[in-house]
């Protein structure tokens, strides 16, 4: 018997006024899958991302995360964001916010740990106990992903992570999640970063003005006809 | 000034006027027209309600046996020691964004540049201090009925050469952070050392020489009131020189500050204007820390986590409180003078609702990491809990610290006699419910976040009345939820003070149920909340 998906995505759409932000939109993604969303700016990459974290209320449609509605607090445990700006609390510091992440989640007696591989990965240590003002914007980023994988999982999504990250940063997350891939949690990304995400998506979805214009196995996508009209490759 | 400085200013000058539409010069005019009309309305009629009020005099005999010389001289300063707070992060010189890179970054001696602007927050700093000794011969006027001219320059004169004085000494403090950081440091002990002496009753009913600016601004005034203080001209004078000498100071170190701090300063002021039009405090205060942080540093701490989930919440909210100690001294300070107010003067509806309310400003003290998660509600999608919940935890270490405060003072406040030995048990176990229903009416104001652009439209469309009443409305909204919870329980049992036992034991418990009630309800809607758009 198949996998149930971890996400889905039944006729979501999302519109300000006669603005269409997000056409109808049906999508799946499994466990140990990753999508990625591409498109050019304003295509409805972000709006879709927050309609999944429960950010944004769709106009219409439903999103279910492992089975579960958005409104179930399991949802919530399911589901970690990193979203396309760093968003932390000014009077905790970077190892404080992996610490508050982990114990909300339950996480016990392996979040030591945890918590120092992460700022190991990312090259945090030296600087876990700044607050965020002290840190650059790439600093920052990096302590936004470490905290959204410090907990446990089912589905991650992530808009443009690796923006204000250096290469060795980047080859790093690229490696976790690749780990988490294998370890059966899905991933959903929205990136302009072709080369990022080469290696670690299996499916591409291309949006242009909130419309899905393209549909299928990465590279099959990314060499295909519509993201040579749009100028995407 | 020399030649290029000035044909620099000049011609900014000049571009400025001729961008500057007649419209806006309209505006200005108008604007600065209404408040002038509107000071002078509001002065002659506080001035006639005063002077034709019943109870006019009762009050000259404490002001003429030396409440004036306290009152004026903790007042003074207190304004003082904002003034030089405010020059820590703003002060009397601020550049534009574009001046500071246009202006200060050309070849021009940078010295002639700051005294334009100088001179200029000399000019405010004056004015500001003659505005305030308006007010204050208005009502000395008004109450005392003396001879108007010489009380009309005392508290005019006094307090703008104190004006000036902050100004200068403002501009000190802001080309130098090491004298910021002094004064950041030092004016919370200032500030508890004045009021003490003020409740106290330890400072001189008369002004002495060594009273320091503050008292010196005053000495004329009490003498020109029909006080008694023979030394007024020497304090006069001291004032005077004083005021030249840090004037002089501040003229010639007009140079000494650094491009990197007014550039800072320049970067606050965008924000300080936006959240000023917005009418937005919690950005002015977010603004403030920001600018102040930077000076102060940041307070090294660590906490070890505790095991259980469900205490994340508070030990993160414990971390918070613990960097910023500041907040439970203040937290201290207005919930220990509520809890005294009440236990001074048990019969009495107004203090009561007063102390309410000072008490509400305590509690919203320690609620700053919900106002923070409110802020930016994205944040808390990394955590497994619902708004509401997280409300909720959010409020759990404000009601633990504001408990121990209630304990405290409640405790003190039998030991100094003022709550009969009787009452005492009651006091204490009203400490926990009294402490919540004050934390969740700030939660109730605090989980709202921000007044948004929606929220400021909406009072723009109201009209000139609807509109400012609106924004009240919202700021007021945490002091009324207290209010509610609270008052009415307090004046059930006002009601039943001076009845026979078995009333009053009705009585509390009624005032108890009626808490539980408020108390449950306030809880019911918390954790019915979602996070703010």
């Amino acid at each position: 018997m198949a996998k149930p998906p971890v996400l889905q995505l039944r006729g979501v759409a999302k519109t300000y006024g006669a603005l269409v932000a997000v056409d109808p939109l049906d999508l799946e993604v499994q466990p140990g899958e990753c999508v990625a969303l591409i498109g050019h700016n304003g295509s409805g990459k972000t709006t879709t991302l927050r309609l999944v974290a429960g950010l944004l209320e769709p106009t219409q449609g439903e999103v279910t995360i492992a089975g579960d509605s958005l409104r179930h607090d399991r949802s919530r445990a399911a589901l970690s964001f990193v979203p396309d700006s760093p968003l932390l609390y000014p009077d905790l510091s970077v190892r404080e916010h992996l610490e508050l992440v982990g114990l909300a989640h339950g996480i016990g007696d392996r979040l030591v740990g945890r918590v120092a591989q992460l700022l190991e990965l990312f090259d945090l240590t030296a600087r876990a106990d700044f607050l965020p003002g002290q840190l650059s914007r790439g600093m920052r980023q990096k302590t936004q992903l470490a905290c959204a994988l410090v907990r446990p999982f089912k589905l991650i999504l992530l808009d443009e992570p690796v923006v204000g990250l250096d290469p060795p940063s980047q080859q790093a997350l690229h490696r976790v999640l690749l780990a988490a891939k294998q370890d059966g949690a899905a991933i959903l990304l929205s990136t302009h970063q072709f080369g990022f995400a080469a290696g670690l998506a299996d499916r591409a979805v291309m949006l242009h003005e909130g419309r899905m214009v393209a549909e299928g196995a990465w590279r099959s996508v990314i060499d295909g006809a519509e993201a040579g009209r749009l100028g995407l490759r | 000034m020399s030649q290029a400085s000035a044909a620099t200013l000049g011609y900014l000058r000049r571009r400025r006027r001729v961008h500057r539409s007649p419209q806006q010069r309209s505006d200005r005019f108008t604007g600065l027209y209404t408040v002038g009309l509107y000071t002078a309305i509001g002065a002659w009629v506080s001035f006639q309600t005063l002077r034709q009020s019943p109870a006019r005099g009762g009050s000259a005999i404490w002001l003429a046996g030396g409440g004036l010389a306290r009152a004026g001289t903790v007042a003074l300063l207190l304004g003082l020691l904002a003034a030089l707070r405010y020059a820590t992060w703003q002060g009397p010189v601020v550049f534009s964004a574009p001046e500071v890179h246009f202006l200060l970054g050309a070849p021009l001696p940078r010295a002639e540049l700051v005294r334009v602007r100088l001179g200029r927050g000399l000019l405010v700093g004056a004015g500001v201090g003659a505005a305030f000794g308006l007010c204050a011969f208005v009502l000395l006027e008004a109450e005392l009925g003396v001879a108007a001219w010489p009380l009309l320059a005392a508290a005019v004169l006094g307090p703008a050469a104190l004006g000036l004085l902050a100004a200068a000494l403002g501009w000190l403090v802001e080309s130098s952070p090491t004298t910021a950081r002094v004064l950041l440091r030092a004016s919370p002990l200032v500030l508890v050392v004045a009021v003490a002496g003020w409740l106290g009753g330890a400072l001189a009913a008369e002004v002495d020489p060594w009273s320091g600016p503050w008292g010196w601004a005053v000495g004329p005034l009490v003498a020109a009131a029909g006080g008694h203080d023979p030394g007024w001209p020497v304090q006069a004078a001291l004032l005077v020189v004083l005021t030249v000498a840090t004037v002089f100071a501040a003229w010639l170190g007009a140079g000494s500050v650094s491009l990197e701090e007014l550039e800072r300063r320049a970067g606050t002021r965008v924000g300080l204007d936006a959240s000023i039009f917005m009418a937005d405090p919690r950005g002015m205060a977010l603004l403030r820390r920001q600018a102040v942080g930077g000076l102060l540093g940041v307070r090294r701490l660590r906490l070890r986590h505790p095991r259980h989930r469900w205490l994340a919440i508070p030990w993160r909210d414990t971390l918070s409180l613990l960097r910023t100690p500041g907040r439970v001294g203040w937290a201290l300070v207005l919930c220990g003078t509520s809890v005294l107010t009440v236990a001074v003067a048990p019969d009495r509806k107004l203090l009561a609702a007063g102390a309410v309310v000072v008490a509400y400003l305590g509690a919203a003290q320690l609620l700053e990491p919900l106002r923070g998660e409110a802020d930016q509600p994205d944040a808390s999608r990394q955590l497994p809990w619902r708004w509401g919940d997280l409300m909720l935890l959010h409020t759990a270490t404000p009601i633990l610290i504001l408990t121990v405060i209630g304990l405290g003072v409640t405790v003190a406040a039998a030991w100094l006699g003022l709550l009969p030995a009787s009452t005492l048990g009651v006091a204490l176990a009203a400490c926990l419910p009294v402490a919540a229903a004050l934390v969740w009416s700030a939660a109730i104001a605090g989980q709202r976040g921000r007044l948004g652009l929606d929220q400021f439209m909406a009072a723009s469309a109201m009209g000139e009345l609807g509109g400012p009443l609106h924004l009240v409305r919202w700021f007021a909204t945490g002091p009324l939820v207290a209010l509610v919870a609270l008052l009415v329980p307090v004046l059930v049992l006002q009601g039943a003070a001076r009845h026979p036992a078995p009333r009053l034991h009705a009585a509390t418990t009624n005032a108890a149920s009626l808490l539980v009630t408020a108390l449950a309800v306030q809880g019911a809607w918390l954790r019915s909340r979602h996070p703010p758009d």
